[in-house]
């Protein structure tokens, strides 16, 4: 019976990232929504670069100055700011663009898998009636993570200072730090892996959001090897930029400064290819267990 | 996929490209280029000059492209600064003499300048172990720019050195000199911001000589010419406390920068202060 339970999880997931590759193949127009968030956040690096230098930098200098002090203004600190003000300003694009990107490639998905004649008013239309519902997911799952980020950073806190200069279990302290990181970033995943299928909930199944939730975690805790599997698999290529990312100054020093950019680019572009893998083999995933519940 | 990825791929390199040759502001591009100078410059120091000479002449070129870029600017001014502590680095004292002696006869107007630049050639004499040149040549600078600040600096210096190699007499005596040409200062231009630096110089030479019921003394009687600052309450607070076991004055003073000096930074210190009061 586990065997043949493992079978099908392994089934299942298989079976969705082959329609999910299938999907892009043959249309390729369901990266949009997630490509269009990618190409509005490289606009935003611009735009945040462009404020923080005169004469707008003037505008902005007193709530910089108050939070990350007078020194951030100047380069190459000034490229550190940038990273920071751009990471706190994609929480707000996740939340109202990404929310949206998610529902019109579930919506995509949708008419992809009925083979019906893909229609982008109907799309952006179902999405909108439910975006409210989509950003409130956004937002429990958003919470969810920060709550289990806050969890891993107490541990990690906990650790460092317990392990000294030795390390901890044979691993130096110099790496601790990225290891936790590695660690939050996979555990965040977990977490994000039990509300996977909300969002295609709310979007196939045309229901309100507390429905989507509760149906979400029916789905998943029925599924959890393929819900993890299907999120996290796709986040761990997000570990090696997010390291980089973590303290970029090492390899500002080593290479040229404005490198901060290629990073927050390569950035965007890889969380664009996951979000894109995530919503689309998710949803396929969720469409072939409802097809399995109606045989 | 193809078509989707390529354009946004081509689009971010363009614009990391763009940003990272022409950056914005033009303070951007003057910052950068002094950092990069900079960068340049710490294999120099970090080896002791021991770099291949094309690392030292880029390091030296960098910092020219500084002076090039933003003349008569501060930035240009510590380039050149910075081109002769390159050559003392190396070893070339001659070369960073001339560095220096090109500084102090451009900065005829800006005595300050003209003096430190002075300072730091006379400070090449001593990194070359003839301090006897360079003992001359900084007292030269005390009579050429008596009133700028690095000259008043000079008498502490001196007898820094001599502490520093141990040569105990001879450093009481320059510490001796030092004390009587500051407190001469300060009585030929009383209530000025020159007489408040010598006598701050003073405080600072009795600390050094370990001097602390006189230190205290001095500082109390500055204390009814002035109205004192936080930091020399602080200095104060811990000779009482640290120095002079007397826990009850300590805790006087330093209670006294909570409640003279409420928004200042160095509040955090003073409450330091009395809580290490409170634990022993």
């Amino acid at each position: 019976m586990i065997e043949k339970q493992r079978f099908s999880q392994f089934g299942l997931i298989s079976k969705s990232w082959s329609s999910t590759i299938d999907a892009l193949l043959t249309w390729p127009r369901l990266m949009r929504p997630f490509f269009f968030m990618a190409v509005f956040e490289i606009g935003l690096l611009v735009l945040l670069f462009v404020a923080l230098q005169p004469p707008f930098v003037e505008k902005i200098a007193p709530v910089v100055v108050r939070y990350w002090g007078q020194g951030s203004l100047h380069f190459p600190q000034i490229l550190l700011l940038l990273a920071r003000l751009f990471n706190l300003s994609r929480y707000a694009i996740v939340l109202l663009i990404g929310a949206f990107a998610t529902g019109m490639t579930i919506a995509g998905v949708e008419q992809y898998h009925n083979r019906e004649k893909v229609s982008l008013r109907r799309v952006i239309g179902k999405t909108f009636r439910k975006y409210i519902g989509l950003i409130i997911i956004t937002l429990i799952a958003f919470g969810a993570v920060a709550v289990l980020s806050q969890a891993v950073n107490r541990v990690a806190i906990k650790i460092l200072s317990l392990s000294g200069t030795s390390g901890f279990m044979g691993i130096s302290q110099e790496y601790l730090p990225l290891l936790f990181i590695a660690a939050g970033i996979i555990a965040a995943g977990f977490v994000q892996a039990l509300f996977v299928f909300a969002a295609p909930a709310l979007m196939i199944d045309d229901t309100n959001f507390l429905k989507a939730v509760f149906r979400n975690f029916k789905v998943a805790l029925s599924n959890l090897a393929a819900a993890i599997f299907l999120v996290v698999l796709p986040i761990i290529i997000l570990i090696p930029i997010q390291l980089l990312l973590v303290d970029p100054y090492p390899l500002m020093r080593k290479s040229f400064p404005e490198i901060i950019f290629v990073l927050l680019s390569a950035d965007v572009l890889v969380t664009m290819l996951v979000n894109v893998f995530i919503t689309i083999s998710a949803a396929n995933c969720y469409i072939i267990l409802k097809g399995r519940q109606r045989k | 996929m193809k078509n989707i990825l390529r354009p946004l791929i081509q689009g971010i390199c363009i614009i990391s490209l763009l940003l990272s040759v022409y950056g914005c502001g033009e303070q951007y591009q003057r910052e950068r280029l002094v950092w990069m100078a900079e960068r340049s410059a710490e294999p120099v120091f970090l080896n002791d000059g021991k770099v291949s000479r094309f690392d030292f002449e880029k390091a030296v070129k960098m910092f020219e492209g500084v002076i090039a870029a933003m003349p008569e600017t501060p930035a240009a001014l510590n380039a050149r600064f910075r081109i002769g502590q390159l050559f003392i680095a190396r070893g070339e004292s001659e070369k960073a003499r001339d560095v220096y002696a090109r500084i102090e006869a451009d900065a005829a107007e800006n005595k300050e300048v003209a003096a430190t630049a002075a300072f730091a050639s006379a400070r090449t004499f001593e990194a070359s172990g003839d301090w006897i040149e360079a003992e001359k040549r900084l007292r030269g600078i005390m009579e050429t720019y008596p009133q700028t600040r690095q000259a008043l600096r000079i008498p502490i210096y001196i007898a820094r050195y001599y502490r520093k190699n141990n040569m105990p007499e001879k450093a009481e005596l320059a510490y001796g000199q030092a004390v009587m040409k500051y407190q001469q200062l300060a009585d030929t231009y009383p209530n000025t911001k020159g007489a408040l630096f010598c006598e701050n110089l003073v405080v600072r030479v009795l600390l050094e000589q370990e001097k602390w019921s006189q230190a205290v003394e001095f500082i109390q009687g500055l204390g009814e010419k002035y109205r004192l600052g936080p930091d020399t309450l602080l200095i104060l607070g811990n000779i009482y406390s640290n120095k002079l076991q007397d826990q009850q004055a300590a805790r006087k003073v330093f209670e006294r920068v909570l409640t003279e000096y409420p928004e200042h930074p160095l509040v955090k210190k003073a409450r330091e202060g009395l809580q290490s009061l409170s634990d022993s």
